[in-house]
């Protein structure tokens, strides 16, 4: 008799845990999703020495930072790496006049209403949010943007945390 | 027992699928699609204005286009536009709405010989048309025919050269409300045809005749602006009042200080009796001495007793009106409107004109000079003859370009003569009655899509630009018009040898020579704005026509039928707006419906109820419709709206009330008949009311009114009563808000603004019957006691526009168990969707009951969900919202003001209410800014709070309504 | 193991009290056909809820400005009838009123389902159910806290305590009858009964601490009687609505629990004791000492009703006189007049002997009792709501089919529940029972 209450406890104390497991497993995977083309970011920033806004040119003005315009990649890719098959396959875009569909790597839920120009104007650096992109070939999710870690930053640099700075 | 693996599996994986839904459903992959090339000075995700014209009527207010990533969510006025400066009316604001039309035109079509319609290409449908119109020219003169809206510039130049190219001068502009008499009786008495300006703001005593210049006369929002001016005097201290003599009792009505239910038609003869009793009592003015001998002999007829029995209004009556309009100089008296509008409306029009001469208004309320575009509008003889032109077969081709005759007109000539045409092209954007007849259909672009231009009177040159590239495979309607004179055989004439309309209309600005600023400004600006300067006149001897106008009109037995347009349906064009059905019509509540208005001792003589669908019986013809019973209608008549009973296949607009042109005459030119019998048909039909209950004078109403004279006690400072909470500290804003009863017109633009900017959902008439609307402001209409005096009636209405008060000491936020609504440190009443979880207590405990519930999910017919608000989150099922004083506002006044690193101005953040307003009855800003414009009001003697005895501490200060002095 | 042998008279008690153990095949298939039934029924009112939950709150006949209707009212209900266990088995324990043992354990039985029932209705009421947990304190890494200031929280927490103390109770006056099953009884059930007795055999020691918890728990779940429902009020009475905003509220929802509470005693007991053949021991005698506080308490809530009417027409504010008008003469008159008719009025026939002897008399004015309660809720809920400051939003509620379904559906719920504890656990305490037999003997 006892023996069996015993296992019973043992499957009940494994039930309980994996569950916990399964809720709190993290979630973020190492590579972000494939694009349309393999664009690296590690190459443009290291490499190429170019700054974040020089592409997401909208960041300082607008709630969007901006995914550049195909003629803004083609501006330096006529010329510059025309070989690469990457380059090839942008090339081909642009001549089908066709937009390149980058599937988005960030999504905050749509009752979150964020603005990249409040952080940047605050000094907000890019990596604070987005992780060292330059470090990256895929880009990937460096932060599972939870409210919470939102709030952390928020509290640390007396931003307001008044609901309705997100939430309207 | 012990648990198998498999079942343990199982377990657990029922269990993470919860614990996975638990979190937010898994998104959809989201994709970023960048521009090929960025056009210049848009930048994503950042709101763009875009000026163009309103042509939901022909007052043509200016407006801009709010476009985010390239798609219009929204409309505003101009402010630069001297017609509406900055306000639009609920129609305008619903213009959007017909541009996301769900049933709009998608393509060109072709009715078969089966009578079906069917999808062609654009080339096919050009072809078939310039085919018929070869044919056409080959076989004569004016076998073209144009019946179109009003234009003015290019595109009127761009037909008119385009109907020459096929020998044919047959162009008529229709609107459904011409205003011919008007011009008529300037050219009679004044010597120039045209319809004159009338100046609301320079009086200080408005007569009005039957006119609805706060709803579709003219040019509502510039009056509406104009006759708020009028009432602000009031409040100051100055004399300024408003009569309404019409038989029924319109939302201008309801804004007049008193009303004389005259008898219908006597309109003219009351005008002719009040300058009788000025003429015989000698007050007339100064200027018109010499015209004294005529004018006595002329008016000799029109003694306030011989015409009572025409009028219904008591002789010493007329009299005292009489000595107020003149001593209360300048004032104006206008007239028309479609209750007055029958075959001898001119008379009417000249009565009011020799009235506003003899108290000496000419040239300074009513002037002259500055032509108005409505003069060059088709009368109903117009369209008469060219019915019957159509019936004789003299017409091979008729163009028909975004109107609706065969709903507006009356039934009759027009829809026989239509069988007789051999090709009936339509340009109309949507389906419309008269599309049902029409053999081609080639659609034109919504005006937001296209390039035009509109002049609404002489120095106001709107332009129309488009505000996003066309959703539809529509076409302009100009280009078709080019694509096809470059058809022709010899090739267009050069006026014509344009590649596109856009450039037509670009040329006709100046856009060619780069010296002329013009067409950059213009583009900037909306427009090219100057006032032609007024030109005096002088009245001639006209006793010629005035006999003309004494003969009596003779009242038939039974009740008298009027129809009257309805503020919000217009002639019916904004009937598939489903914001305008859905927000309450000012003057009945009604909402998603038509019906009929009879005064409730008829409605107890015909034993009739509220809501008993009845049958009404002219001589030509019956429309069925339910009763609505109003103490604002003269018990021998029987009123209703124009625009409903609509039969196109609108999905808003279908099976709601009755057409009511079908009982009018058919020579189109009145909008009244009597011999009307009304007959029970059993059943009834709900007319939906906003509000389930008429207000009560059980209590003190939440309205509150003051004269001029009253002691100004404003509203108590007493110190408020103890507190367990500490006060809110409001660091640094405290937004505020003051709306002014005394300016409040009641006309609904707000509702239909918060409507447009807030992503507020419409929920259909089965809902509203169960009071599940969810407008974040509503207009609620208080109506004192009358006071009957004589026959003038004293009629104390007061408009309430009752939205969130943003309490300082909320009910609602103490009662959430879960701070899904709390007090934000600016004052805000804070409503988090995500966080709500939907108790309802908070609605329970607000005693102004301004929150709503999303009792289901709310749904947007395709391609609406274009027009949201990317700023406002679109909530759903089973959480409460509440107007927020539109807080995506405040963030961008914020930010706009941190991009230029200054602080926030007064004036920075304007919501959509006080934005749109046309009365700017709305004031919104920041009340911890000693110096802001509200501030200033929530500290007006005539500042009061609603409900101010529950200490709820609300943040929007009323203005009480200050009513005449009632003396003699 | 057999027990110490008991007297002939006890062992009668004991085997009567038992006899739900070994059931006569009738029994067993009425029972269970009932339990059956009941569960049938509430199963289908979980189905509308998942129906609800989908379709939004719009398949119920809420709308604005009601919106609160009869699952806040059956909330309430649920917890008034929750109140005569506790009444019944502490308060009357206070005093000695040793009548009560009879149908104390029924009583108490009542009041934990009846608790089960009425937690069902503020989840069930949200827009959001799926979200409830929200309302639950827990650290989470949003920050996020719950308002202790709203009294849905002073709910939730007041109604969990009131849960915990009288599962106790119950349990605890349980203990020695589950024993003497235990001892009865051999196989499963044996095992079952050996857990659930937790080891007692009757020690005079254990005797003695068991009275000793016995009374101070009594008198905690006294405090808790009073308390309860007066949270439960102040729903309503701290909103400024006029016709909840009253003071008054308090002392005259708990006396309209215990009433509710008393009335819903006589209604399942009288068939219950034909069911469980336990005549001899719940006797009319008892049942009529219950009708004697019906009338009791249903004077206290006429007297609450008066002083009602009194604030709201000599009162100064006319919106607070208007309602009450509203609600007396208005649309839902019938709702005000029925309430009357059933709580003010036919409690007082109980002054009559005949009618306290008479079983069908107290089963019916029980039952109407209980009705004109829960119609009571929802009058105060629906029609203060319908009808308060600003006339452009009064309103009309009409409950639709699924609401009311699913409020059948909680009685189903409470009567399965009902029936499954009371059908495996001695239905009359045994151990009172001998206990005030030995009193009587003494005397």
């Amino acid at each position: 008799m006892l023996p069996r209450r015993g296992s019973a406890v043992v499957i009940c104390a494994a039930f309980a845990l994996l569950v916990t497991a399964t809720i709190t497993w993290p979630r973020s995977g190492a590579a972000g999703p494939r694009q349309p083309l393999d664009f690296s970011h590690r190459a443009h920033i290291l490499a190429d020495k170019l700054d974040c806004e020089y592409c997401h040119s909208t960041a300082r003005r607008s709630a969007r930072a901006g995914v550049p315009a195909l003629e803004r990649c083609m501006g330096c890719h006529r010329f510059v790496a025309t070989a690469h098959p990457d380059v090839v396959t942008l090339t081909r875009y642009w001549n089908r006049r066709e937009p390149i569909a980058w599937v988005q790597v960030n999504v905050l839920p749509r009752f979150v209403h964020f603005t990249h120009e409040a952080h940047v104007r605050a000094g907000v650096a890019c990596q604070q949010c987005h992780g060292r992109v330059e470090d990256m070939d895929r880009v990937a999710p460096a932060h599972e943007l939870t409210m919470g870690w939102c709030l952390d930053c928020h509290r640390s640099r007396q931003a307001p945390v008044d609901c309705l700075t997100c939430h309207y | 027992m012990t648990i198998g693996r498999r079942d343990f599996l199982k377990v657990i994986g029922a269990v993470s699928g919860a614990a996975a839904s638990q979190r937010c459903s898994p998104a959809p992959i989201e994709t970023l699609i960048p521009y090929l090339v960025p056009p210049e000075n848009i930048v994503p995700g950042e709101a763009s204005f875009i000026a163009t014209t309103c042509r939901e009527c022909p007052a043509g207010c200016g407006m801009l286009a709010k476009t985010v990533d390239g798609r219009v969510i929204k409309v505003e006025g101009n402010p630069r536009h001297p017609v509406n400066a900055g306000a639009l009316c609920a129609r305008g604001q619903a213009s959007i709405q017909s541009l996301y039309d769900p049933d709009r035109l998608r393509g060109p079509l072709t009715r078969g010989r089966d009578g079906q319609l069917r999808a062609i290409t654009w080339d096919e449908g050009e072809a078939r048309l310039a085919a018929a119109l070869r044919d056409a020219r080959a076989r004569g003169r004016n076998r073209v025919a144009w019946v179109g809206r009003l234009e003015t510039g290019s595109l009127e130049r761009l037909v008119r050269d385009w109907l020459a190219l096929f020998d044919s001068d047959r162009r008529l502009f229709f609107e459904t409300f011409d205003f011919e008499p008007l011009r008529r009786a300037s050219g009679i008495v004044v010597g120039r045809p045209e319809i004159p300006r009338y100046r609301f703001d320079r009086a200080n005593f408005v007569l009005s005749f039957g006119a609805d210049f706060l709803e579709t006369w003219l040019s509502n929002v510039e009056f509406m602006r104009e006759y708020a001016a009028l009432r602000r005097r009031r409040a100051a201290g100055g004399e300024a009042s408003f009569v309404m003599a019409a038989p029924r009792l319109s939302l201008t009505g309801l804004n007049a200080d008193e009303w004389m239910p005259v008898k219908p038609g006597g309109e003219t003869a009351l005008a002719l009796a009040i300058a009788h009793a000025i003429v015989a009592e000698d007050l007339l003015d100064a200027r018109l001495r010499p015209h004294l001998p005529w004018m006595r002999s002329a008016l000799a007829s029109f003694a306030p007793e011989a015409v009572q029995s025409l009028t219904d209004v008591r002789p010493d009556d007329v009299r005292l009106l009489a000595r107020q309009f003149v001593s209360a100089t300048p004032s104006l008296a206008v007239g028309g409107g479609a209750s007055a509008r029958d075959a001898r409306a001119d008379a009417l029009e000249i009565a009011v004109l020799l009235l506003n001469a003899v108290a000496g208004n000419l040239d300074r309320t009513v002037t002259f000079g500055g032509a108005s575009a409505l003069d060059a509008l088709a009368t109903p003889g117009d369209m008469r003859s060219l019915a019957a032109a159509m019936a004789r077969g003299e017409i091979d081709v008729l163009l028909i370009h975004h109107a609706n005759p065969a709903y507006t007109r009356p039934s009759g000539d027009l829809e026989a003569a239509l069988a007789h045409v051999p090709l009936i092209v339509s340009f109309a954007s949507s389906p419309d009655e008269t599309t049902a007849h029409a053999h081609l259909i080639l659609p034109d672009h919504h005006s937001l899509e296209s390039w035009g231009d509109y002049a609404p009177r002489e120095g106001v040159e709107g332009l129309l630009q488009p505000a996003m590239t066309p959703i539809l495979e529509t076409r302009a309607t100009g280009d078709v018009l080019l694509r096809v004179a470059r058809g022709v055989d010899g090739g267009p004439p050069p006026a014509l040898s344009v590649d596109s309309c856009a450039s037509y209309v670009a040329a006709s600005w100046g856009q060619s020579n780069p010296a002329d600023e013009g067409w950059t400004t213009a583009l900037k600006s909306g427009g090219r704005f100057s006032e032609a300067d007024e030109i005096p006149v002088t009245i001639r001897d006209f006793r010629a026509v005035i006999p003309s106008v004494s003969e009596p009109a003779v009242a038939a037995a039974g009740l008298t039928l009027i129809a009257f347009p309805s503020p919000f349906m217009y002639d019916g064009r904004s009937a598939n707006c489903s914001w305008l059905q859905e927000i309450p019509d000012p003057v009945s509540h009604t909402v998603w419906n038509g019906w009929i208005e009879i005064h409730p001792d008829t409605a107890h003589r015909l034993g009739l109820a509220q809501d008993d669908l009845v049958t009404v019986q002219t001589a030509h013809g019956r429309a069925t419709a339910a009763v609505r019973v109003y103490e604002g209608v003269r018990p021998d008549l029987v009123a209703m709206p124009i625009g409903y009973g609509r039969t196109a296949g609108l999905r808003h607009a279908e099976n709601r009330g009755a057409r009511v042109a079908e009982l009018l005459p058919p020579d189109g030119a009145s909008w009244r008949t009597d011999g009307v019998s009304l007959s029970r048909v059993g059943g009834r039909r709900l007319i939906v009311l906003q509000s389930t209950t008429e207000p009560s004078t059980s209590r003190p109403a939440l309205a509150q009114t003051s004269t001029a004279s009253a002691p100004t006690e404003g509203h108590e400072k007493e110190p408020p009563p103890a507190d367990l909470y500490p006060p809110h500290a409001h660091l640094q804003h405290r937004w505020g808000m003051a709306i002014d009863l005394n300016a409040c017109t009641g006309c609904s633009a707000c509702v239909a603004a918060c409507y447009s900017e807030n992503n507020i959902p419409v929920v259909g008439e089965r809902a509203c019957a169960e009071g599940r609307e969810m407008s974040w402001i509503r207009i609620e209409r208080y109506d004192a006691p009358r006071a009957q005096r004589g026959g003038r009636r004293r009629f104390e209405s007061v408009f309430l526009p009752m939205l969130c008060q943003q309490c300082d000491e909320a009910p609602c936020e103490a009662v959430c168990p879960v701070y899904a609504t709390y007090h934000n440190p600016e004052g805000l009443n804070a409503q988090v969707y995500v966080r709500c979880i939907g108790t309802r207590f908070c609605s329970n405990n607000c005693p102004y009951k301004v929150r709503r519930f999303n009792w289901a999910r709310p749904s947007w017919p395709a391609p609406h969900q274009m027009a949201l608000n990317p700023d406002v989150t679109v909530r759903s099922a089973g959480v409460m919202e509440k107007c927020s004083f539109c807080v995506q506002r405040i963030h961008a006044g914020k930010n706009a003001a941190a991009r230029e690193a200054r602080t926030l101005r007064d004036g920075d953040i304007v919501p959509a209410c006080a934005q749109t307003c046309p009365a700017d009855a709305i004031v919104f800003g920041d009340l911890h800014d000693p110096s802001s414009r509200v501030a200033r009001l929530a500290q007006d003697s005539r500042g009061y709070h609603v409900l101010e005895e529950l200490n709820t501490r609300p943040a929007i200060t009323y203005l009480k309504r200050i009513m005449p002095e009632s003396k003699g | 193991m057999p027990g110490p042998s008991l007297s002939p008279s006890f062992q009668r008690v004991t085997d009567d009290v038992l006899r739900t153990f070994t059931w006569t095949r009738v029994g067993w298939f009425a029972y269970w056909g009932a339990v059956g039934l009941c569960g049938y029924g509430w199963s289908i009112a979980a189905v509308l809820w998942w129906y609800q939950m989908r379709a939004g709150l719009h398949v119920t006949g809420l709308d604005h400005p009601v919106m609160w209707g009869v699952y806040i009212a059956s909330f309430v209900f649920w917890i008034g009838i929750a109140h005569s266990g506790t009444f019944i088995s502490a308060i009357l324990f206070l005093f000695r009123a040793t009548w009560r043992t009879a149908i104390a354990r029924a009583a108490e039985t009542m009041t934990i389902v009846a608790l089960m029932t009425a937690v069902i209705f503020p989840v069930l009421h949200l827009g959001r159910a799926w979200r409830a947990y929200w309302l639950i304190p827990y650290p989470n890494e949003r920050g996020l806290w719950i308002n202790f200031s709203s009294p849905l929280i002073w709910d939730a927490v007041a109604i969990a305590t009131y849960f915990l103390v009288s599962v106790l109770f119950w349990y605890l006056e349980l203990v020695p009858d589950f024993a003497v099953v235990r001892d009865r009884s051999e196989g499963r059930q044996r095992r079952i009964f050996r857990l659930l007795a937790l080891g007692w055999s009757a020690t005079a020691g254990e005797w003695r601490a068991y009275r000793k918890a016995y009374g101070l728990l009594a008198a905690v779940i006294t405090a808790l009687v009073v308390s309860v429902h007066s949270i439960v009020s102040w729903d309503f009475a701290a909103a400024i609505l006029p016709g909840w905003h009253s003071t008054i509220f308090a002392p005259y929802f708990v006396a309209g629990a215990i009433l509710s509470g008393l009335a819903m005693v006589l209604t399942l007991i009288i068939p219950a004791r034909a069911l469980l053949g336990a005549q001899r021991y719940i006797t009319i005698e008892a049942l009529g000492k219950v009708a004697g506080l019906i009338v009791a308490l249903s004077l206290i809530l006429t007297y609450s009703y008066v002083m009602e009417a009194f604030f709201a027409l000599r009162g100064t504010h006319p919106v607070e006189r208007d309602s009450y008008l509203f609600r007396v003469a208005g649309p839902p008159w019938p709702l005000f007049w029925t309430t009357m008719v059933c709580v003010s009025i036919a409690p007082l026939m109980f002054l009559a002997e005949r009618v306290r002897r008479s079983l069908t008399a107290l089963f019916c004015i029980g039952l109407a009792i209980n009705a004109g309660m829960w119609i009571e809720r929802l009058m105060i809920v629906t029609t203060s709501l319908a009808h308060d400051f600003d006339p452009y939003v009064w309103g009309v509620y009409r409950p639709t089919v699924v609401e009311l379904a699913i409020v059948g559906g909680s009685g189903c719920w409470f009567l399965f529940w009902f029936l499954l504890l009371l059908g495996h656990i001695p239905a009359i305490p045994i151990a009172e029972t001998k206990e005030n037999m030995q009193e009587a003997e003494r005397a």
